[in-house]
């Protein structure tokens, strides 16, 4: 605990020191200088100068020096896309770049040594009559090829122009100020009282989802710069590749992108790349300039002032937001690695703001606790001091650890990417959430819904089916942000399940939340079966190990427990003679072997297991013990104390019901002793 | 699987060592024993009483010694143990019954008589006879249990065999 205050205050103090220059605008600047912190602190508290205490004085540095830090980055994120994609981040075109002429022109010196290679090879081709034809075509090859070479930057900076121009058309207005400015105003007029703390807290938030969208457009297009110029400067070892012939090894010798192929795919990749990210930042200016002119949405009275505009930022965040995914869908490799950011960073987020929620409650909850008996003001300030600093901690510390699925293809959705997809998928829902009130007044055939939401699932399953155990895992492991990551990490629990691979951490993540994941298609009645030790637990106290196991065949019992649950007391205890039979002739060695586990009996205790028991399964526990299992009931001496105390406590009764509680523990312990003995 | 002795084949092994005073040693002072065992109201407390409260049992137990070296009570039972799954004949019962039983001290007419009185048992003949254990618990079932009596569902391969 201590640790992670340190360290929470360690970091704090150095992005105060590191920002500071940078919040030079920011009202962070004035606490430092003092000369409006009293009157800051009084207007947060909503008092007069008089009724700042330490409380809520601490409360209001927190929070000014958190917006504060968001302003700073915020115009950092809107000052670096402004400047990148403005004409004159690069002045030069590519083939007057200084850089990228002293590259090509080494390259294409060393092109031409492997023309030279190329071209003695292709004759002696030729005089020995060796594959004479395909030698006489690549001479032709080789004429063009050693021709173009020398025009590669030619070729590609005329592309690289055309595509410029376009995003030119589409960039002339360069970034829209009025979204980054409307969220700095916010920030800077809303500033937390006991009366609104909604709308600052709504302003950090987009301040923060903006700061991420500025600096991803930021990278590609910065990327994109860089990447073309790497392109350009090994074009002629890609054009000379051209020259030799196809072959397994050709692709060894010209790796990656001085492959004429890759070195196509990859130059197209980058060359439009930059046009859908200006086609959105375009899409995102005009919605932001239609807005100041006609609002979208109409500016509530009363407390909620201000809310108008800040709901209509959210079309041209979300304008960026799609524009990124499909701009990074198309780009190889670093694309790649955008569209891993840009899902580090939106899966973050998320996890972000659910931590905040929990760790803000449950700081507001212990402050509210520890000073019940102090005055209203100072308990307010501690209550949200507690639930800010809770809600950041843990907020923090599960943005850091969440688990987001940058690659994986299957489950493809993260952000807004599986929003586009998902009307579909929101239709599938909304066509069930009717089928279903249609059976209620009796217009559909009872049943209708449970079989399209069955068609659903097996949908999303069956290409599942076939994947390995860690497949699966990864996706189980993703955090949902649609209907349709939650039915794919769900179905892929449930083809674990039903490989016998669920680990304990998946277990018990079912158990907690069966009933989440019975909505999702995975299946309760099977789970149980997995584990009939957690009966009660998966049905809320309606029914037993013994119920469940009951209700099963050898078989079954055989193919579906998990193994480890047959180490299980009651477990074992429902397994009958004819159980144990099947598991001795069709089951595998680790059950048999389970079955024979001395630590079945490691926590056997009177109250629980003989009390909890009836005579049947007592029998069926102890019928067929291993020696091993004997001696490990034998060591237990607890449930023989218990044993002995509950029954001299019997003796003591004269009462019916005590007299036939004893006879009956006097059977069991009697089947016990025998089968130890 | 290994067939034990029934429920009335061990009152009747019971019966036995309490009417020949077969454990005379066990319960030599160990007056709680004595104590447990003259209140017991039926084999089954008995044995239970013994398991529970001797000394010499929980002697045994403490350095992993077999509980037959000081019970005759169990020393019979495994013998029958050994006898109702085949790994002794009726006839060998005798010679077996009266190794065992010296070992605690017994007189050897009281060993004829107890390994006579074995040999005419139906008890003991039924569990020699019958087939794997099927011990009616029925009547003492947990209430809360839905377990159904009689055949247990089956799946088609274990109905084909």
């Amino acid at each position: 605990m201590k640790h992670s205050i340190k360290t929470f205050f360690i970091i704090f103090l150095s992005l105060l020191f590191i920002l500071t220059p940078i919040l030079a605008r920011a009202q962070l600047f004035e606490i430092i200088a003092g000369a409006t912190m009293i009157s800051k602190i009084a207007q947060f508290v909503g008092g007069n100068e008089d009724s700042v205490n330490i409380g809520s004085a601490i409360l209001a540095v927190f929070t000014l020096t958190l917006s504060g830090i968001a302003q700073g980055i915020l115009q950092v994120g809107n000052d670096l896309l402004a400047w990148v994609i403005s004409p004159d981040f690069m002045g030069t075109t590519i083939q007057d770049n200084p850089v990228v002429k002293m590259g090509w022109e080494t390259v294409r010196n060393l092109a031409n040594v492997a023309l030279v290679f190329g071209l003695v090879a292709v004759a002696i081709s030729i005089i020995l009559g060796f594959q004479e034809t395909k030698a006489k075509k690549a001479l032709i090859n080789f004429v063009g090829i050693a021709l173009l070479i020398n025009f590669t930057p030619v070729i590609a900076g005329v592309m690289i122009d055309f595509a410029n121009k376009l995003m030119g058309l589409f960039l002339t207005s360069g970034i829209n100020y009025d979204m980054a400015k409307i969220i700095l105003e916010g920030l800077r007029s809303k500033s937390f009282t006991f009366d609104d703390p909604i709308f600052p807290i709504a302003y950090l938030l987009f301040a923060i989802f903006a700061t991420v969208i500025y600096f991803l457009y930021a990278f590609i297009f910065l990327a994109r710069h860089i990447v073309l110029w790497i392109l350009v400067i090994v074009s002629p070892i890609a054009f000379a590749s051209k020259v030799f012939p196809e072959g397994k090894y050709l692709q060894k010798i010209f790796p990656s992108i001085t492959y004429w192929d890759e070195w196509w795919n990859n130059f197209l990749q980058w060359t439009v790349i930059g046009i859908p990210a200006s086609f959105s930042l375009y899409l995102s200016n005009k919605t932001m300039a239609t807005m100041a002119i006609s609002p979208l949405v109409s500016e509530p009275g009363g407390r909620l002032v201000g809310l108008g505009g800040l709901l209509g930022l959210i079309v041209p965040l979300a304008f960026l937001v799609v524009g990124f995914f499909i701009t990074v869908s198309s780009g190889g490799q670093i694309a790649e690695m955008a569209t891993g950011y840009g899902r580090q960073a939106f899966g973050r987020l998320t996890a972000a703001g659910a931590g905040f929620a929990t760790g803000a409650y449950a700081g507001a909850k212990t402050q509210a606790a520890l000073t019940k008996d102090d005055g209203l003001a100072k308990r307010a300030a501690y209550v949200l001091g507690g639930g800010l600093y809770g809600g950041t901690k843990t907020g923090v510390k599960e943005a850091l650890t969440a688990k987001v699925d940058e690659k994986s293809r299957v489950a493809s959705t993260a952000g807004l990417t599986g929003m586009i997809k998902s009307p579909l998928e929101r239709t599938e829902g909304a066509k069930q959430w009717v089928t279903r009130r249609k059976e209620d007044i009796g217009l559909e055939k009872p049943g209708t819904a449970a079989g399209m939401e069955e068609k659903e699932f097996k949908q999303f399953k069956e290409p599942m089916e076939n994947l390995t155990t860690d497949g699966l895992r990864r996706i189980s492991g993703i955090t949902p942000m649609t209907r349709e990551d939650n039915i794919k990490k769900h179905m892929a629990l449930q083809i674990l399940m039903e490989k016998k691979d669920l680990n304990d951490g998946e277990i018990d993540y079912l158990t907690k939340n069966i009933k989440t994941a019975g909505n999702y298609g995975f299946s309760k009645k099977e789970f149980a079966k997995f584990v009939p030790q957690e009966a009660e637990k998966l049905t809320d106290g309606k029914q037993t190990t013994a119920d469940i196991m009951s209700k099963m065949s050898a078989k079954e019992k055989q193919e579906k427990i998990r193994t480890d649950s047959l180490t299980n007391i009651f477990v074992a205890a429902n397994l009958t003679e004819k159980d144990r039979k099947y598991f001795d002739e069709r089951g595998t060695q680790q059950q048999r072997d389970a079955l024979q586990n001395p630590s079945t009996f490691d926590g056997f205790d009177f109250e629980k297991h003989v009390t909890g028991l009836n005579q049947r399964q007592i029998y069926n526990l102890f019928k067929n013990l291993s020696e091993e299992q004997k001696e490990a009931v034998k060591s237990n001496k607890i449930w023989t104390a218990q044993a002995n105390a509950k029954i001299q406590e019997l003796n003591n009764l004269t009462t019916t019901e005590a007299k036939n509680m004893k006879k009956e523990i006097t059977k069991k312990l009697d089947i016990i002793t025998n089968s130890i003995s | 699987m290994r067939k034990k002795p029934s429920t009335e084949t061990l009152n009747f092994i019971e019966n036995i060592v309490v009417r020949h005073g077969l454990e005379k040693d066990l319960v030599e002072n160990d007056p709680v024993l004595e104590k447990n065992l003259q209140s017991a109201e039926s084999p089954e407390e008995r044995r239970v009483a013994k398991f529970l409260h001797s000394q010499k049992i929980k002697e045994c137990l403490a350095l992993k010694r077999p509980i037959e070296e000081v019970s005759a009570s169990v020393a019979i039972v495994k013998i029958i143990e050994k006898l109702i799954n085949k790994e002794i004949t009726f006839n060998d019962l005798g010679e077996i019954l009266k190794s065992a039983l010296e070992k605690l001290n017994i007189d050897p007419k009281i060993i004829e008589e107890v390994s006579q009185a074995i040999k005419n048992n139906e008890e003991i003949i039924w569990d020699f006879t019958k087939e794997d254990g099927n011990e009616d618990y029925s009547a003492e079932e947990n209430s809360s249990s839905l377990e159904q009596k009689g055949k247990i569902p089956e799946g088609i391969s274990q109905e084909l065999l």
